[in-house]
């Protein structure tokens, strides 16, 4: 239902209005209470007590007047009780009023797509309206011969059907007004003038049953006072004409059948196969819009599977490397230059951390020589951290303390020229010969344009 | 007994398709719900 303040579609569940806030509790009970007498009359519509019907429905859109199935049935049912421009208006003010989905609207397209039914009901009404008009008049004949033809334009006029069996009573014509009676009762059970006519009808025909009974026993006497005494018993020749006739009379039947009936049943036949045929090609037809709908779904899931597994493997080409532990290598670094004199545990921190990062998840080359250039340059600046801390000691000939010093610094730069030679040297002293020649030798060969070169060529002499 | 003359006069000319515009028009729309609104503005 709407809210009847602002307009907005609402349940009728909700007391409230979402939108405005306004309490609908009474209409959402208005529009039950309408519902009620909606199915009251669709009840009575059905076991066709129109008149009922007809009360119940108005009922239900007294109250609710946009109840759109009780408006469209009570035009349904003046529709059949021939109130042509009654139910035209029903359908027209329910299309008016809800004009998307109506089921008026098929009403009113089928009732104008048929031209000539629908002219033939205005004559009808026509007739009628010049039927009552000479029935007031007194003139009976041309009233009762309008009536029919309004009857026989519209068989279910139940209002001219009424007026017919109205006159047929005042001209004491009891058998024809019962007869428009019966019909208006086929058409509305329990309408209401009908029962009463009727009434009058049974009255007078009781009274009118008792003289045609006697009128039967006048006749019934008269009958036997014809009656002729019998006289002597004679036997009954056979008869063969009757029997004659009768083989000729069943052998007409049967070639009547035959010629009559038989091509009859034959084309049932023909037109109930026909029809089945036409079904199952209907069936087949749905079928193959069924199957090709559902092949292209197919092709279409075949197609969003071939997509998929490309991503998959597009995917899977795509190796995910997290370079997070990378760059929070290149954070502490960067935190390791802007200390100007760092001490020894954070040298040996850093220097650390970088012997212990794991490369092997990078690939990518960049990375690797990102990670090379960092583990040199810490290297050298702890080989040279070590190499100042050894040099006092190395000059204060305090060989044995400076020793392990040098081997730190060598461990960390291999390559530094300065660090190898001291180290040989140091080797040298302490006796440890093969070390200090190994040292001098890598000097001669791998450091050639340094001044030690030449120093560990004149050592090497020596101890060679 | 019924009274011809009464029950004649209970039968109405019936509107003919051509007059149907106006039994639209002047058909009485106003249902309980239009009431209850009518009186909650009065009452304000």
């Amino acid at each position: 239902m709407n809210c009847p303040k602002c307009g907005r579609t609402i349940t009728t569940r909700r007391n409230r209005c979402e939108v405005c806030g306004q309490d609908i509790s009474i209409y959402g009970r208005l529009e039950r209470i309408s519902n009620a007498f909606y199915n009251k009359g669709l009840e009575q519509a059905k076991v066709r007590n129109l008149t009922g019907a007809v009360e119940a429905l108005k009922k239900s859109l007294e109250i609710n007047k946009e109840n759109r199935n009780a408006r469209n049935l009570l035009g349904l049912v003046y529709f059949e009780m021939g109130e042509i421009v009654a139910a035209l208006s029903e359908w027209i003010i329910s299309v008016n009023l809800c004009p998307e989905n109506n089921e008026a609207e098929y009403f009113l397209t089928k009732l104008q797509s048929d031209n000539s039914a629908f002219e033939s009901m205005n004559q009808a009404i026509k007739k009628y309206n010049i039927g009552l008009a000479n029935a007031r008049r007194n003139d009976n004949d041309l009233a009762i011969l309008q009536l029919k033809r309004a009857i026989s334009m519209n068989p279910k006029f139940i209002r001219a059907l009424l007026l017919l069996a109205l006159i047929y009573l005042k001209t004491s014509e009891y058998d024809k007004a019962r007869r428009c009676l019966v019909r208006v009762q086929k058409i509305d059970v329990a309408n209401v003038t009908a029962l009463r006519y009727l009434e009058e009808v049974r009255l007078h025909t009781q009274t009118g049953a008792l003289s045609s009974q006697e009128n039967k026993k006048d006749i019934e006497d008269s009958v036997i006072s014809k009656v002729i005494p019998l006289g002597s018993y004679k036997e009954d020749r056979p008869n063969f004409m009757a029997f004659l006739t009768f083989f000729v009379g069943i052998l007409l039947g049967v070639v009547m059948i035959y010629y009559m009936a038989v091509p009859n049943i034959r084309q049932t036949i023909i037109e109930e196969y026909n029809q089945k045929e036409r079904d199952y090609s209907a069936v087949l037809s749905s079928k193959d819009v069924t199957i090709s709908s559902l092949e292209s779904d197919i092709r279409i899931l075949e197609s969003k599977i071939d997509d998929l597994e490309r991503k998959i493997r597009l995917e899977e080409s795509y190796k995910v490397i997290d370079y997070e532990p990378l760059i929070q290598l290149l954070f502490s670094y960067r935190e390791f230059l802007m200390i100007e004199e760092p001490l020894q545990e954070q040298l040996e921190m850093m220097a650390e951390t970088i012997a212990t990062f794991d490369m092997t998840e990078f690939t990518d080359t960049q990375a690797i020589m990102l990670y090379e250039d960092i583990r040199k340059d810490i290297g050298s600046k702890t080989a040279i951290y070590y190499l100042e801390q050894g040099m006092p000691l190395y000059t204060s000939k305090q060989q044995e303390l400076a020793l392990p010093l040098f081997e730190t610094a060598y461990q960390y730069d291999p390559h530094n020229p300065e660090i190898i030679y001291h180290l040989a040297r140091i080797y040298h002293y302490i006796g440890n010969l093969e070390q200090a020649k190994g040292l001098y030798q890598i000097l001669i060969e791998e450091h050639q344009d340094s001044t030690r070169s030449q120093e560990a060529k004149t050592y090497l002499g020596y101890i060679e | 007994m019924i009274n011809y003359e009464e029950e004649l006069a209970r039968f109405q000319p019936c509107l003919e398709v051509d007059e149907a515009e106006d039994a639209i028009l002047h058909n009485d729309l106003t249902d309980i719900s239009d009431i209850i609104e009518t009186i909650l503005k009065s009452g304000k």
